[in-house]
């Protein structure tokens, strides 16, 4: 149940940046209209990438560095998954100007999806840490 | 629930007597958390010399290679006893499950803060670090009393 949970919280942000990255994109490339074809793209991208995601995430890093080695490999596993969809949809063709368009919008997206799960995870922590205050006390 | 402190006659050993009309779920926590107060130490093994741990003193426990190692402020040692069985021996006590390979002393952790990638992470007192799994979150939360949203 918790793995569903997580999977939908995930697929929605991801979906919320790639949503704003095309906007970004038809914004800086001046594009007035997409196809209705990508409505249903944008999802079915966020749904694979989220996949990936829970699946890289889903075992345990013993120390901070092996955690984010994981990160950056997950990382390089998406831009390669978004490229290889991109060219699939026929977002962007496969020479090296498509190839940086990608890594650059995951990298955009990427970014958006772990400050929206950061900010979820602090709110956590902090009452995570209320709570630890009043049972033991001290500074926390 | 009313409670009330008697002195024992001379002699008489100092017991606690639990006066219910049903054993419920909390009562039943009570009691064995009551029970598990008498289990204050662990044998510990450095340089083949055991020594007896005292709780309050392990920071976490860590399950590496099949082999569990009890992490004091500075020292470590490894125990006996599986992973599994100390987070079903100290259920009721302090310590607490926070991956498949760490049990945590609560009252060691000295801030929790969130790491990338959705993930939480401990600050001992003894400025060590230990990853939480966000699958362990949950009985963290209830064992610091913090209702699931």
């Amino acid at each position: 149940m918790k793995f569903i949970t997580d999977l939908i919280k995930l697929f929605t942000s991801v979906t919320t940046g790639i949503v704003f990255v095309f906007i970004a994109v038809m914004l800086i490339e001046d594009i007035d209209s997409i196809s209705t074809k990508m409505l249903i793209q944008m999802p079915c991208a966020a749904l694979v990438t989220s996949l990936v995601t829970t699946a890289f995430f889903c075992g345990e890093s013993r120390t901070r560095r092996g955690y984010y080695l994981r990160i950056l490999l997950h990382y390089i596993t998406l831009c390669a998954v978004m490229t290889a969809l991109g060219r699939f949809f026929g977002w962007v063709g496969s020479d090296i100007k498509g190839i940086m368009t990608m890594v650059i919008s995951t990298g955009a997206v990427y970014v958006f999806t772990f400050t929206v799960i950061f900010i979820s995870s602090k709110h956590e922590a902090d009452r995570l840490n209320s709570a630890l205050r009043s049972k033991y006390g001290g500074k926390k | 629930m009313k409670i009330r402190l008697e002195t024992p006659d001379d002699g008489e050993e100092d017991e606690i007597i639990i006066r219910c009309r049903e054993l419920d779920d909390e009562l039943m926590s009570l009691i064995r958390s009551l029970s598990q107060r008498g289990v204050t130490r662990i044998a510990g093994y450095s340089d083949k010399v055991m020594k007896l741990l005292s709780l309050k003193d392990i920071c976490y426990f860590e399950s590496v290679d099949n082999r569990v190692f009890a992490y004091c402020e500075k020292e470590v040692y490894e125990v006996k006893e599986k992973l599994y069985e100390l987070e079903k021996r100290f259920e009721y006590t302090d310590f607490q499950r926070i991956s498949k390979s760490v049990i945590v002393n609560i009252s060691w952790i000295e801030l929790i803060s969130p790491i990338l990638g959705s993930r939480l992470e401990a600050v001992l007192k003894n400025k060590e670090r230990v990853i939480i799994s966000r699958q362990y979150v949950p009985e963290l939360k209830k064992k610091l009393g913090i209702a699931e949203r």
